[in-house]
């Protein structure tokens, strides 16, 4: 395989209800590459969170493949994802419920760390290095889960998924679920672990403010596709895909006197069951143009510099 | 018309009953909200800033709360004190006067019965009018919340409304029986971007067609940019800092307030650090001598932890600090003297 | 245990007086069974023709019945026999019942709608109906019938149970366990099991209330023990005849099973406030003061 860390080629993940079926995931691609940190953004119900547990191996993908550190693991069984999760591990988005409520927090840690392969005396300079990553005293592993406010715990979350000093760390909505200032307290900590550890991270969050401060590269997800791709400072700043543009037209004022933006996304998601036709996004789309968006799929256009986007309407 | 006071809430404090004694959840609150404006409350979980908003209603379990100082309401009919109210005046006021929406849109509804029902049913019992009418009063409401064809919309039950919608048609109910004031309660926080955009756009519109005047509780400084006139900061029970939107975002004085904005990733900025707060919020069961904040405070003296901060204020803007105000302006002289010579 | 004793300091809400003088009547019940050969003064089953009916004095506490045994050591003795197999019978329905219930809530599916078809199937018929289908077929005695019990118990449980473990399989913890890679049974059994167990163990405890009523009905119908070993339904049962003449007969034993349910119902219920926080009652503002957590202000 090439240098990429993680390459994802058309991953599809369908559920299957009573009405039909739902594209979660539909042909999506992505490629992670060492020590980069990528970020999905989109709205709930975009696949995002689907995206990084058909990752995981929480959830099986319907079709395409995951390349990891040069091996096909879409198709691998539990036993043979075992040494693979070494090397990719995950933060979730509550931490008041991410570790066990009757283990203490040292002894979640000591578990996972001789889960891993590591001896009382590693495990001990492991966890001791990694308590100095988050800024926390080990004193406070003693302590049970719900002793801890949650910015703690997230943290400790953090500490416990770099344990097996992993390759790639998917974080997914990891800041959602906290305060602003506890917020601010763990974006630090990812970026400075992330610096010091050479990993590559995958964050997923729908907060385009958080995305923009802490990525390297960015792809926006709408209804199960990747709409658009790029380095952080071209989305941001030079968005090419209407979703995106809507998406970033769509956040409140920063401060109040900014001129506030006009843009605003009309309708509803569409029912998950019965997909548009074409483009996902034409009926909320403000550029929709007929006869083309409504009919054929849009393909990926490369503006250079790795910023691409699925939009009929580029170029044209 | 543009100023007249509306609500005045006084020296509120509210304490809760737990197992472990008194919790004190409001210490000492005094805001003011004047017809026709959006006044924002902002703070992190576990500041007082939702408990404000239910002992403005009283919504919390009598027996297990007691409150101190008072709450003004001015009504058509006189001003009221609305914690010395007998409860069924109460419920009056309760939808007719004052409503309120929660964070969590599905728990205004009842999924066994049709939106169109609920919302009609609220009129009905606040307007004494027969059931055609109020039906189609709700779906009048329903359009007037962005949310079309009203009259089939009003027919159809919860699930079948996404987040967003329902959020807007948790506002339709509550604005039924056009109250005065509208307490929203984190209205946005479950919501995404463009559905957040779409609430904080009718809200305005209540406030600019309608001269409703909103209490936004929130913990997004976005949010209380966007649409806010005044804010209220809020920290361990009480009021740190309030003033104009302007004024809070161009020169917040007080160090909390200073800190959080500073925590907030600013758009087209780099990766570097954010500034954090280090520490954690007191706990509240237990009466803080001097500033709570102080513990956490990168300007704190010794003073701080034990004696009652003096209070700054300027006008509009007012401050629990006033240490900060005076370190601020003293360097502020300094520099202009240095300048000077 | 140590986690529960962390509760109990800050929170103490569980010494209650019903649930005080519940544990206290379930001590006594069980220590003077336990110790029966030791407080028992006569052996229970004695015959001794010239004290038949005997009334209550010191030396019969209560009594003889109609062939002179001392009722006091046969209550003894019978309660020996009612609560081992009421135990009995709920380790054998928690030796099948939690982990089907764990494994069906677990991997779901299938075998999840199977187990749930048959348990709603079983959960249908009174229990003691079960008991006595098991009974024609594999006949009567205290064994068997400790058996058949536990056996029909097990859906329930299991029902119990996989609904404990829906509610914890969606937990964060356990995805974060499984993103890592922990094999099942470590799963299960380290991480799901003991988060379970505190709703399961009141079930249980309900259980052995339940079974002590289902043996002693049994018993009661002649299902059970065999003579002249007997437990407090076949004592209700020779005592009925006689329930007008001499109450004491089927009142004693009768009055047993009905405060050892009770008194485990009680148990149960105030150790499941205990643990749903929401139904703890909070002290009242009087209360917060005598307990010295605040002081009291004047005008409230």
């Amino acid at each position: 395989m090439s240098e990429n860390l993680l390459e994802i080629r058309h991953l599809k993940k369908y559920y299957s209800s009573g009405k039909g079926q739902v594209k979660a995931l539909d042909g999506v691609d992505l490629s992670v590459k060492e020590g980069e940190l990528v970020s999905i953004v989109g709205e709930s119900g975009c696949g995002k969170s689907t995206l990084a547990r058909c990752l995981i191996g929480l959830e099986k993908r319907t079709e395409g493949e995951i390349w990891f550190e040069g091996k096909e693991i879409s198709g691998y069984s539990k036993g043979q994802l075992r040494p693979v999760r070494r090397r990719m591990q995950m933060v979730f988005q509550s931490p008041y419920g991410a570790f066990n409520p009757r283990h203490t927090l040292g002894a979640g840690l000591n578990e996972t760390a001789k889960f891993y392969g590591l001896n009382r005396d590693e495990a001990k300079e492991r966890l001791s290095t990694l308590m100095s990553y988050i800024k926390m005293d080990e004193e406070l592993l003693s302590h049970y889960p719900d002793e801890l406010s949650g910015g703690q715990l997230q943290r400790l979350a953090i500490a416990r998924a770099l344990i097996a000093r992993p390759a790639l760390l998917i974080a997914d909505e990891p800041v959602s679920a906290l305060d602003v200032s506890v917020q601010a307290q763990i974006l630090n900590i990812l970026a400075e672990i992330q610096k010091k550890e050479d990993m590559a991270v995958l964050f997923i969050s729908h907060d385009l403010s958080v995305v923009e401060h802490i990525s390297d590269r960015v792809m926006v997800m709408y209804l199960g596709k990747a709409v658009e791709e790029g380095k952080k400072k071209d989305v941001f700043s030079d968005p090419i895909h209407p979703y995106t543009k809507a998406l970033l037209a769509s956040r409140p004022r920063e401060r109040p006197w900014e001129e506030p933006s006009r843009v605003r996304l009309k309708g509803e998601l569409p029912n998950a069951l019965k997909l548009p036709d074409g483009c996902r996004f034409w009926p909320r789309c403000l550029e929709y143009q007929a006869g083309l968006c409504d009919t054929c799929e849009p393909e990926w256009k490369d503006q250079g510099n790795g910023h691409r986007a699925a939009c009929s309407l580029v170029g044209t | 018309m543009e100023n007249r006071e509306l609500l005045r809430v006084d020296g509120l404090c509210t304490d809760l009953i737990t197992a472990r004694g008194l919790y004190h959840a409001v210490r000492g609150v005094s805001l003011q909200i004047n017809e026709g404006e959006i006044l924002g409350i902002v703070g992190e979980s576990g500041c007082g800033k939702s408990m404000t908003a239910k002992s403005i209603l009283r919504l919390n379990q009598e027996d297990k709360t007691f409150y101190k100082g008072a709450v003004y309401y001015q009504a058509k009919d006189g001003e009221k004190e609305i914690l010395k109210l007998p409860k069924k005046e109460m419920n009056l006021l309760r939808g007719k006067e004052i409503a309120m929406v929660s964070q969590n849109p599905m728990a205004a509804f009842d999924p066994l019965y049709t939106v169109g029902d609920q919302i009609s049913e609220m009129i009905c019992y606040h307007k004494k009018i027969g059931k055609k009418e109020g039906m189609e009063e709700a779906a009048r409401l329903l359009e007037l919340v962005g949310i079309f064809p009203g009259e089939k919309r009003a027919r159809q039950y919860p699930h079948e409304f996404s987040g967003g919608m329902l959020q807007r048609a948790a506002i339709a109910m509550m604005i039924s029986c056009s109250p005065r004031l509208l307490i929203a309660d984190e209205p946005t926080t479950a919501l995404d971007v463009t559905m957040q955009a779409q609430v904080l756009e009718i809200l305005k519109k209540l406030k600019d067609e309608m001269h409703m005047s909103v209490l936004l509780i929130t913990h997004n400084f976005g949010v209380v940019a966007e649409i806010c006139s005044r804010v209220c900061v809020m920290y361990a029970g009480q009021v740190v800092e309030s003033g104009t939107v302007e004024e809070i975002f161009r020169d917040p004085i007080h160090p909390y307030t200073r800190a959080l904005i500073r925590g907030i990733p600013r758009r087209g900025g780099g990766s570097e650090p954010l500034e954090t707060i280090p520490g954690t919020p007191p706990r509240l069961n237990q009466e803080i001598p001097g500033c709570a904040f102080a513990p956490r405070c990168a300007v704190a003296k010794e003073s701080c932890y034990t004696c009652s901060q003096e209070i700054w204020s300027n006008g509009s803007h007012w401050s629990r600090c006033a240490g900060a105000a005076m370190a601020r302006s003293h360097a502020e002289e300094q520099q202009r003297g240095g300048r000077a010579g | 245990m140590k986690r529960m004793k962390r509760k109990t300091n800050s929170e103490g809400t569980l010494w209650t007086f019903p649930f005080i003088l519940a544990a206290a009547v379930l001590v006594i019940v069980f220590a003077t069974t336990i110790f029966a050969p030791f407080i028992a003064p006569w052996d229970p089953n004695q015959l001794d023709l010239r004290q038949i009916f005997a009334s209550p004095s010191p030396e019969h506490l209560l009594g003889t019945d109609k062939t002179g045994r001392d009722i006091f050591s046969r209550i003894l003795f019978g309660g020996r026999m009612t609560l081992s197999g009421a135990f009995a019978v709920v380790a054998i329905s928690m030796i099948l019942g939690i982990p089907a219930g764990l494994f069906a809530g677990y991997y779901g599916g299938k075998a999840d709608k199977v187990m749930m078809w048959v348990t709603n199937i079983i959960v249908s018929f009174p229990p003691l109906l079960l008991a006595f289908v098991f009974v024609a077929v594999f006949g009567s005695g205290f064994e068997k019938v400790v058996l058949a019990l536990g056996v029909i118990y097990v859906p329930m449980l299991a029902r119990t149970t996989r609904s404990i473990v829906l509610t914890q399989r969606n937990q964060t913890y356990v995805e974060a366990v499984e993103a890592m890679g922990y094999g099942t049974g470590k799963i299960l059994f380290k991480h799901i099991l003991p988060n379970c167990m505190p709703t399961i163990l009141v079930q249980v405890t309900l259980d052995i209330g339940n079974a002590i009523l289902d043996l002693a009905a049994m018993s009661f119908l002649g299902l059970g023990v065999k003579p002249p070993v007997s437990d407090w339904g076949a004592m209700l049962e020779d005592g009925r005849v006689y329930l007008l003449t001499q109450p004491l007969q089927a009142l004693a034993p009768g009055i047993m099973i009905v405060v050892t349910v009770v008194a485990i119902n009680v148990f149960v219920e105030e150790i499941r406030k205990y643990l749903n926080p929401s139904e703890r009652r909070l002290p009242t503002y009087r209360q917060l003061v005598k307990r010295g957590l605040i002081a009291e202000e004047a005008g409230r």
